[in-house]
């Protein structure tokens, strides 16, 4: 069993860290400040990035993770544990303040980050992450999405990442990769279910 | 919406690229419980996440932290009760799913506001009951004051009083008689200081033995002709001592002799009592 998919798909988990967070929200759904401190202190590295990404401006950014956390601590209550595990609640929350964000400030450039290039920035991920083994744990599950999404054809890997991480609508990514749109709907869909087939393998 | 045309719209839905109206479509077959299409789209909600670890971790600013766990303190009572999750997802239900949204939403809102009411009503209760502690202590300030008012008054009457004997004593024309307590208490005495001028006159005896409730001591002004005329009734302390205050209208020079005796409570218009203190005029 390998710990990159601590909170994730079928049949792949670690389970000490993942009841850990759920035992956090809980926490924080009861109104505990010491249950926000230690998530936020887990998962703030990996959000900022996800923020960031999508912003593209680091001071947007933290005032997005700012603003997730704060959504986070006021409704954890609303996080269903049968959606999926709270990191993934995050990582979609995140998402999508993000989004709003670079959708109403207008000010965020697009930009395509290659799968490849991010492969040499693990020293950075190191350093961001909570504790070694927390790096260690985030490097490796870094290390195979990026296997995964290399396995990909490139239209469907620059589709998908367009879609996810620049919020871009479909009409959008169908006139930016000048695709027809049922080009784009079909690389999106097919992305995700190679990239799930692949996780399931583990 | 079949499961098969959701199935090809969730990996879509996941990552936001669905139209309304495809969206709603989805979301209400979701929200009917279809339990494949709601399994596949929380797989795909992960996959799409895992995406995120692709992206290094970066270093937010320690502000950030500051700040959050600064706002958490202040508004430490800001979370966010918790409810039914189906209330977060009426929007996205029609027909009869959407009428047992309705439902639950409806019991869940009475619930809150039962709870409401109930954390409203002890609230009430507390602040009825410090009211009335601070009625009780207003009460209990108002006798004190009240008390104080009359003590007020009272000392202010014997500081009258006081004056007023003072210039008695103090005028020019006053004529003392002086009263013995012959033949009943050899012990007794009694003064009454008589201002001319004002036809103010003051009596004060001593040694004169305490009278039960039922009766009272009588001063009688005896005139040369031996006609009684009651000049007031007073009582004495423990220590017998007592005092009377009076204006006369006749002249004292018709006055030969002065008595106390002692006569039922409040006085009568003929003496019936024995003589207590007497004295002549010289």
């Amino acid at each position: 069993m390998r710990q990159c998919f601590s909170w994730g798909v079928n049949g792949l988990s670690v389970q000490s860290q993942s009841a850990d967070d759920y035992v956090l929200m809980e926490a924080i759904a009861a109104g505990d400040p010491a249950a926000m401190d230690r998530l936020y202190k887990k998962y703030s590295g990996l959000l900022l990035a996800v923020c960031q990404r999508i912003v593209n401006n680091r001071t947007d950014a933290e005032e997005v993770l700012l603003d997730v956390f704060w959504e986070l601590w006021r409704r954890a209550s609303r996080y269903e544990a049968s959606r999926g595990a709270p990191v993934t609640y995050l990582i979609t929350l995140a998402r999508s303040r993000a989004i709003d964000r670079k959708r109403s400030s207008k000010t965020g450039s697009l930009h395509q980050v290659d799968v490849g290039e991010l492969a040499n920035l693990n020293v950075r991920a190191n350093q961001a992450a909570d504790s070694p083994g927390q790096a260690v744990e985030f490097a490796e599950q870094g290390e195979l999405i990026r296997t995964a999404m290399e396995s990909l054809p490139s239209p469907q890997r620059k589709t998908l990442e367009m879609a996810y991480f620049d919020g871009l609508s479909h009409s959008e990514i169908a006139a930016k990769a000048q695709l027809p749109l049922g080009t784009v709907k079909s690389h999106i869909r097919l992305g995700l279910i190679h990239l799930r087939d692949i996780l399931r393998k583990g | 919406m079949m499961c098969q045309q959701a199935s090809e719209l969730i990996p879509l839905y996941v990552v936001g690229g669905l139209s309304d109206n495809e969206a709603r479509q989805l979301q209400s077959h979701l929200a009917t419980g279809c339990p494949g299409c709601n399994a596949m789209l929380t797989e795909f909600t992960t996959v799409g996440a895992t995406l995120a670890l692709m992206l290094p971790p970066a270093q937010p600013n320690p502000d950030v932290h500051a700040s959050l766990m600064a706002r958490i303190a202040r508004h430490k009572d800001s979370v966010e009760p918790r409810t039914p999750g189906l209330l977060r997802r009426w929007y996205a239900m029609s027909g009869l799913a959407a009428a047992i949204v309705l439902a639950a939403t409806l019991i869940a809102v009475s619930s809150y506001w039962h709870l409401l009411i109930t954390q409203k009503n002890q609230q009430l209760a507390a602040m009825q009951d410090r009211l009335d502690a601070v009625k009780s202590n207003v009460n209990s300030l108002t006798a004190k004051y009240q008390a104080a008012v009359q003590t007020t008054a009272l000392l202010q009457l014997q500081i009258k009083q006081s004056e007023m004997t003072r210039k008695m004593f103090m005028a020019k024309q006053l004529q003392v008689v002086a009263l013995a307590g012959k033949p009943v208490d050899k012990h007794a005495v009694g003064r009454i200081f008589y201002n001319a001028k004002t036809h103010m006159w003051q009596f004060c005896a001593m040694g004169l033995k305490p009278l039960p409730p039922t009766k009272t001591y009588e001063l009688w002004f005896i005139t040369k002709d031996h006609t009684k005329k009651a000049a007031g009734t007073f009582n004495v302390d423990a220590s017998g001592d007592g005092m009377l205050t009076a204006a006369v209208g006749q002249n004292m020079d018709q006055v030969s002799a002065v008595a106390v005796t002692d006569e039922p409570a409040g006085g009568v218009a003929v003496p019936t009592g024995s003589i207590q203190l007497i004295g002549t005029l010289q």
